[in-house]
C-alpha cells in the first residue's frame, strides 16, 4: 500500500464517521456520539442523526462505491475509457420503470419504487443483450456499448414523453432524476445494502475472469474459461451494482465515468488496485459532495451531482492535461 | 393620484359609443355588457365568486392535480366546459364558446391578456389568494352584482365576529394550517388566502406561521416543530398521488409534535381550504373553524 492509498482510505473512513455531524444543525463530536447511541432519549437531535444523517451517510458510501466499481468494471470490460454505466441504458431503464410505476394505479411505497427502478434497469439490460445478440450475431463488449447507448436514448425519449404527458409524475420524480440523497427511505436501505455488498463481493471474485477476458477470447478458451459466460457474469455484476445505487439515489452519471480514471492515475493499471480504488474513491467523493451540500442553504434541493461536476470536472481536466504533458 | 386621473380620463373614452359599463381592472379598463350572460372563469377563485353571486359560468378551469372542479362547488355548478389548467387555459375552446365576460388574475393570466381581450371583455384582478375580498368587489362590479356582494359581505362580517368571540372564549388557541403536497409541506402565512382569512377573523397562529409572505415550504422533517400549534389542521393535496406528511407520520419526528399527542390534529378538506380561494370557500372554512374551536377544551 502506498501512502496515498492509506491516506485516502483513512480520509474515507474519517469522513464517513464524521459526516453525520455536518449539516443544519452542525453537531459537536460529543453530541454526535451521544445522540447516535440507540439509548439516547428521543429528541430532535437524536432523530436527525438516527433517522436522517446516518442512513444518508450509509447510502452515500454504498452508492458511491457501487457506481465507482461498476464504472471501473465496465471500462475494463469494454477497453473503453469513455464507457460508464450511464451510457448503456441502465439509468434510463431505471427511470422508465419508476415513471411507469408512478403512472400506474399502484401505491407509491418506497419498497415498490425501489423494485420498479431495479426491474426497469434489469429489463432494459436484457433488451440490450437481446438486441446485441440479434444485430451482431454474438455478444461483444463493443456491441453491448453501442446497443446500450441506442436503447438508452430510446428509453430516455419514452420517459420524457411520459413525463410531459403526466405533469404530476414529473413533480414526483424531479429530485430523483437529478440524483438526490435528501430523503433516504429506511425501507430502501436494506435491499440496497444487500445488493451492493454482494455486487462488490462478486466484482472482486470475478477479477481473474475479467483479466483473462482482457487477454482475448482465444486466451480465455486456452485457460478454460468460457468468454461468453464471463462476459455475462461481469455485466450482471455491473447491472446489479448500478441498478441498486440508481434506484435509491438517482442517476449520478459523473461517478461511474470519472472515478475509474482517478483511481487508475493514482494507483495504476493493476485491476485489483483500480477496482478497490474506484470503490473507495466513489464512496469518498459522493460522501464529500453530499456533506458539502448539507452545509449550503439549499441543502434539501441541490443534487450532489452539481458540486461533483463543478469541482470534479476542473480537477479531471487538470489530470488529463498533466498526463498528456508527461507522455509527450 | 395621477393614475386615478388617468383612469377617469380613460373611462369615458372606453365607454364612448358602446352600450356597456366601463370596469377598471389590473390590466386597464374593459367595457362590459350590462348583464353578462356567458361568463368564463380562469381560476377557482373566480369560479367561487361567480357561484357565490348566484350566477353560472359557461366555462371554467380545473386545478392541475385535482383534474376536476372543486368538490365543494360541484352541487351548485351546472354543466360547465372544462378549459384545462388555470396556468394554461385552452384558448381555442374558450373562443369557440363566445363568452361575453372573462374573469381571471394578472398574476396568472396577465400574459394572455391581449388574446383574452380579443375573445371577450376581460377583467383581471391584480393577485389571487390573500386579495380574495377585494377580488370579490371587483368581480361583483364586473358582473353587476354589487348588491349581492354587499349582502354577502354583511353575512361574512357577522360570522367572522362570532368566530372571533369564540376564539377569545377559548383563550386564543394557536391554529396551525398545514398542507401536505407530494414532495413538500406548506405552511400558509399572512399573504395567502387562508392566512388572510384567519387573521381577519381573529384566529391566532403559531409563531412560525405569523410571518408575512405566502408560504413556508418544508422538505425535511428537521423543521417539523414549525407545524405545531394548540390545534393542527392538516390538508392533503391529491392524496392518491402521494402526500409527504404520511412519511413523516411514520417517522420518529412525528412524536415531537404536541397537537397530535393531545388529540388536536384535524383533517381538513383541501378543496375549500386550499383550492377554493373564494367567498363560499371562506364561509366553509369558518364553519370548520367553529366546529374545531367548540370542541377545544381550555385546560
Amino acid at each position: 500500500m502506498t501512502w496515498t492509498n492509506r491516506l485516502l482510505c483513512m480520509a474515507a473512513c474519517l469522513l464517513a464517521l464524521l459526516s453525520p455531524a455536518l449539516g443544519d444543525p452542525v453537531f459537536s463530536l460529543l453530541q454526535l456520539w451521544q445522540f447516535s447511541l440507540p439509548s439516547a432519549p428521543p429528541s430532535l437531535e437524536a432523530l436527525i442523526l438516527q433517522e436522517l444523517r446516518w442512513p444518508r451517510t450509509l447510502v452515500a458510501v454504498l452508492g458511491g462505491a457501487a457506481l465507482g466499481c461498476a464504472g471501473c468494471l465496465l471500462q475494463r470490460l469494454t477497453a473503453n475509457q469513455l464507457a460508464s454505466p450511464g451510457l448503456i441504458g441502465i439509468n434510463q431503464g431505471a427511470a422508465l420503470g419508476l415513471v411507469l410505476l408512478i403512472m400506474s394505479p399502484l401505491p407509491l411505497s418506497p419498497l415498490l419504487s425501489f423494485s420498479a427502478a431495479f426491474t426497469g434497469a434489469l429489463l432494459a439490460m436484457v433488451l440490450v443483450f437481446m438486441l446485441t445478440r440479434l444485430s451482431f450475431g454474438f455478444l461483444s463488449p463493443e456491441g453491448l456499448l453501442l446497443c446500450g447507448a441506442l436503447l438508452g436514448s430510446l428509453y430516455g425519449a419514452l420517459t420524457l414523453a411520459l413525463l410531459l404527458i403526466n405533469q404530476h409524475a414529473l413533480e414526483q420524480i424531479r429530485f430523483w432524476l437529478a440524483g438526490s440523497l435528501s430523503y433516504v427511505e429506511p425501507s430502501q436501505l436494506g435491499p440496497m445494502a444487500i445488493l451492493v455488498i454482494s455486487g462488490l463481493l462478486f466484482a472482486f471474485a470475478l477479477q481473474r475472469r475479467l483479466q483473462v477476458l482482457e487477454l482475448g477470447s482465444d486466451a480465455a478458451h486456452g485457460l478454460g474459461i468460457n468468454p461468453l459466460h464471463a462476459l455475462i457474469q461481469i455485466m450482471l455484476v455491473i447491472l446489479v451494482l448500478t441498478a441498486a445505487a440508481v434506484a435509491v439515489i438517482g442517476p449520478i452519471l459523473f461517478l461511474g465515468l470519472i472515478v475509474p480514471h482517478l483511481s487508475r492515475s493514482l494507483w495504476g493499471d493493476q485491476l485489483w488496485r483500480q477496482l478497490s480504488g474506484s470503490a473507495v474513491l466513489g464512496a469518498l467523493l459522493l460522501l464529500a459532495a453530499d456533506s458539502f451540500i448539507r452545509l449550503t442553504p439549499q441543502a434539501d434541493q441541490l443534487p450532489p451531482s452539481v458540486p461533483l461536476a463543478v469541482l470534479g470536472v476542473p480537477c479531471f481536466i487538470w489530470l488529463i492535461m498533466r498526463r498528456y504533458a508527461r507522455e509527450s | 393620484m395621477a393614475r386615478l386621473l388617468l383612469l377617469l380620463l380613460l373611462i369615458p373614452l372606453a365607454a364612448a359609443g358602446a352600450d356597456c359599463r366601463p370596469v377598471p381592472h389590473a390590466m386597464g379598463v374593459s367595457c362590459i355588457a350590462d348583464q353578462p350572460q356567458r361568463i368564463a372563469v380562469l381560476d377557482s377563485g373566480e369560479l367561487d365568486v361567480v357561484l357565490t353571486l348566484g350566477l353560472q359560468p359557461v366555462a371554467a378551469t380545473t386545478p392541475s392535480h385535482a383534474g376536476q372542479f372543486p368538490v365543494y362547488l360541484r352541487d351548485q355548478l351546472a354543466p360547465t366546459v372544462d378549459l384545462g389548467v388555470p396556468q394554461e387555459p385552452d384558448m381555442e375552446r374558450l373562443a369557440a364558446l363566445k363568452p361575453d365576460l372573462i374573469l381571471g388574475s394578472k398574476l396568472r393570466h396577465g400574459r394572455y391578456y391581449p388574446i383574452l381581450s380579443s375573445i371577450a371583455p376581460t377583467v383581471l384582478s391584480e393577485r389571487i389568494g390573500a386579495s380574495w375580498a377585494e377580488n370579490l368587489q371587483l368581480f361583483a362590479w364586473a358582473l353587476n352584482q354589487q348588491d349581492r356582494a354587499r349582502r354577502w359581505q354583511q353575512q361574512f362580517e357577522q360570522r367572522c365576529a362570532d368566530i372571533r368571540q369564540l376564539a377569545q372564549q377559548k383563550q386564543q388557541p394557536t391554529v396551525s394550517v398545514v398542507r401536505s403536497m407530494q414532495s413538500h409541506i406548506r405552511l400558509y402565512l399572512q399573504d395567502s388566502f387562508v392566512g388572510n382569512l384567519l387573521q381577519r377573523c381573529g384566529i391566532s397562529r403559531p409563531l412560525a406561521q405569523q410571518a408575512t409572505g405566502f408560504a413556508v415550504r418544508l422538505r425535511s422533517p428537521v423543521a417539523i416543530k414549525q407545524l405545531d400549534g394548540d390545534i393542527l389542521l392538516l390538508s392533503e393535496y391529491a392524496v392518491e398521488r402521494g402526500s409527504l406528511i404520511r412519511r413523516w407520520q411514520h417517522s420518529g419526528f412525528w412524536s415531537l409534535l404536541q397537537a397530535p399527542a393531545s388529540g388536536q390534529l384535524y383533517s381538513i378538506e383541501d378543496s375549500w381550504w386550499m383550492l377554493g380561494i373564494g367567498p363560499t370557500a371562506a364561509l366553509r372554512i369558518l364553519d370548520d373553524i367553529e366546529q374545531v374551536l367548540i370542541s377545544y377544551d381550555v385546560d
